[in-house]
């Protein structure tokens, strides 16, 4: 499987995740100008921005930590553009990780919520 | 939602009261501080995150926007967290906004969100006191130090969560005491009857501290001049209330008042070592602290080896010697440190220490000598109005037993004597307002209404202007110092002896002692 393929999986496994969850997906693979949002998500009155990653094997460890400064800041600036075109400025919203790890040599799937990852200031919540 | 509390910033030594407000409203989720800041303030954002979350409330994940003002005015330190703290409670209904008003804030917060001491907690309740709050919230370890503003109600709270209690109504946490402030009654203090001999400086040091007069003490080596200076600060009267006030409010802005800490009530003792800069002499930092000078208000600033100071930071101390104040421009802001001390200067005759000694010969060359001398500026030097020379002791003297005159003794005459100089000072010049108290702080222009002499004490001065050319500087410096001496005796007009006296106190260490002591063509 590539990597492209197993990033696919993982954006599957994980909206799968979140409707389990109760969660209403709104968009996948949301652009705006080139930002990219894996899922876009609402629950409880909240959108929620979900940035999901992926990796097999601990080699370059959490899958999490390879959310930078400069994705975070990509991510929300495609929030903002999600927010102005479907006029939700006034709503409270989220940034999520959803992380999905392929263990015991690709016999299990185990996925990590993080909610509340980040916060629009690209920094840490 | 948004919600109002008071803080408390400080700017110089004059504390201002913070509104700070907090705004929780939807939104992405953000966090922003606004107001000027620093970056101690702006980083207050994750502690006080981590401290909400760790006290078991709610930190929203909404966009969350604080706003200290004065907008205008830099704002630095920690002790912005617990009042932030509390507002973004109120602001998202976890605390009744309510509770909050008329009472100030200050803290700074642990990750746990328990709360540690801030400087400056004095000056800012006297101005919250000022703009009529009633209650104040504060670390343990800074209750003592707002409590001695009394008006205001302190509330010590230990962390975050006891704070909401104590806002609720409930019991305020115990106060944390410094042990080392109250005063000890088996402590001996330092007495002048340690120093044996020189019964001549003893005189020198209590005219000096009678009259506020700067103090210049020449001597080798080992003579008693750091013990003798250590004791100057016994021998002025107490602290007033009001200089209390004033000297442990620049020791809270220093952030060296002492954890629990309440009103300092010793008169300062500071002994820079002679490697300081003009910097750490006048003020420290970017953002202006009290510097020696000023952490020795009212009290003593002791310059042990007066010629081993650096040249600059020799010249910054004349603008506060002369005017018991330092002020400092910076780019955001002028501020002014009071410093009103009795200088304390020791120096050695010469390089090796020996020049004048009866039996130990001086190895130094005549330039040596010079050089060494001339190190200390005439500008300053002239701003000594008490110079005395001490010798080596005799064995007798320092074999003999203890008190030849104790320090109460001392301290009593120099209480009488100022007594006598505020007298004076209310009777004669109420019109003038602000004249000084003291007579080393006399003006010119009062200084022969004030100093009435007998015409023998005429004629002395007359004489030594014409002997020993003194100049016009130095002939009102022989005034000062006269009438002081006249206080010390309890006498209304300055007689001649008293004159004389003041005469003595003029030894220069460069012109008198050169040449003496010293085998001729070795």
């Amino acid at each position: 499987m590539s990597t492209r393929q197993l990033g696919e999986l993982a954006e599957r496994v994980a909206a799968a995740f979140l409707r389990m969850k109760g969660y209403a997906i709104l968009a996948t693979n949301y652009t705006f100008h080139r930002h990219e949002i894996d899922i876009v998500a609402r629950t409880e009155g909240r959108i929620v921005f979900v940035e999901v990653k992926c990796r097999s094997g601990r080699g370059y460890g959490l899958p999490r930590e390879a959310v930078g400064r400069e994705k975070m800041r990509r991510i929300v600036r495609a929030a903002r553009g999600f927010l102005a075109e479907h006029d939700l400025n006034d709503m409270s919203s989220r940034f999520d990780v959803v992380e999905v790890r392929v263990e015991r040599g690709g016999l299990s799937l185990v996925v990590e919520h993080i909610v509340g990852a980040f916060g629009a200031d690209g920094r840490g919540w | 939602m948004l919600a109002r509390v008071s803080s408390g910033g400080v700017s110089g030594i004059e504390g201002y009261v913070v509104r700070v407000e907090a705004d929780v409203s939807r939104g992405l989720p953000s966090f922003s501080t606004v107001g000027l800041g620093d970056s101690a303030v702006r980083e207050g954002r994750d502690r006080v995150a981590s401290a909400i979350r760790n006290s078991g409330f709610k930190f929203p994940m909404e966009r969350i926007t604080v706003n200290l003002a004065p907008a205008d005015v830099r704002k630095e330190g920690a002790g912005f967290d617990l009042p932030i703290a509390l507002g973004i409670l109120a602001a998202t209904g976890q605390v009744a906004a309510s509770v909050l008003e008329r009472v100030a804030v200050m803290g700074e917060l642990a990750l746990d969100g328990s709360t540690r001491r801030v400087r400056g907690v004095l000056p800012m309740a006297v101005a919250a006191a000022r703009a009529g709050l009633t209650k104040m919230i504060v670390p343990p370890t800074n209750a003592r130090e707002a409590s001695a503003v009394g008006r205001l109600r302190v509330l010590p709270a230990a962390s975050l969560k006891s704070a909401v209690r104590i806002l609720g109504g409930g019991e305020p946490d115990a106060l944390i005491e410094d042990s080392a402030s109250r005063p000890d009654p088996g402590a001996r203090a330092e007495d002048l009857s340690d120093v044996r001999g020189q019964e001549h400086a003893k005189r020198a040091l209590e005219v000096a501290a009678a009259g506020g007069h700067n103090l210049l003490m020449v001597g080798p080596p080992g003579v008693g001049k750091t013990m003798l200076a250590r004791r100057m600060a016994a021998i002025l009267p107490d602290l007033t209330e009001e200089e209390a006030l004033v000297v442990t409010t620049v020791h809270s802005v220093a952030g060296l008042l002492p954890e629990g800490a309440g009103l300092l009530t010793a008169r300062p003792f500071r002994a820079p070592h002679h490697t300081v800069s003009a910097a750490g002499l006048i003020r420290g930092g970017s953002v202006p602290r009290p510097g020696e000078v000023s952490l020795a208000h009212a009290g003593v600033l002791f310059l042990d080896e007066l010629p081993e100071f650096r040249r600059d930071a020799l010249e910054a101390l004349r603008q506060p010697v002369e005017e018991g104040r330092v002020t400092i421009t910076r780019s955001m802001s002028t501020v002014s440190f009071p410093s009103e001390f009795a200088l304390v200067a020791s120096m050695n005759p010469c390089p090796c220490g020996n020049l004048g000694h009866p039996r130990v010969p001086c190895r130094c060359t005549p330039p040596a000598i010079r050089r060494y001398l001339s190190k200390v500026s005439g500008p300053l030097l002239d701003r000594i109005d008490v110079r005395v020379s001490l010798g080596a002791p005799a064995f007798e003297e320092l074999a003999g037993g203890a008190a030849s005159d104790d320090t109460r003794g001392a301290r009593g005459r120099v209480l009488a004597a100022r007594r006598a100089q505020e007298e004076r000072a209310r009777s004669a010049h109420t019109d003038r307002g602000g004249l000084a108290t003291v007579n080393a702080r006399l003006h010119v222009a009062v200084l022969d209404d004030i100093v009435r002499m007998s015409t023998e004490a005429r004629s002395v001065v007359r004489s030594a202007v014409r002997k020993l050319d003194l100049s016009a500087r130095s002939y009102h410096k022989v005034l000062r110092v006269a009438r002081t001496i006249a206080d010390l005796a309890g006498a209304g007009a300055v007689a001649a002896e008293h004159v004389s006296e003041a005469l003595q106190y003029r030894s220069d260490p460069g012109r008198s002692r050169v040449g003496t002591g010293r085998p001729r063509g070795s």
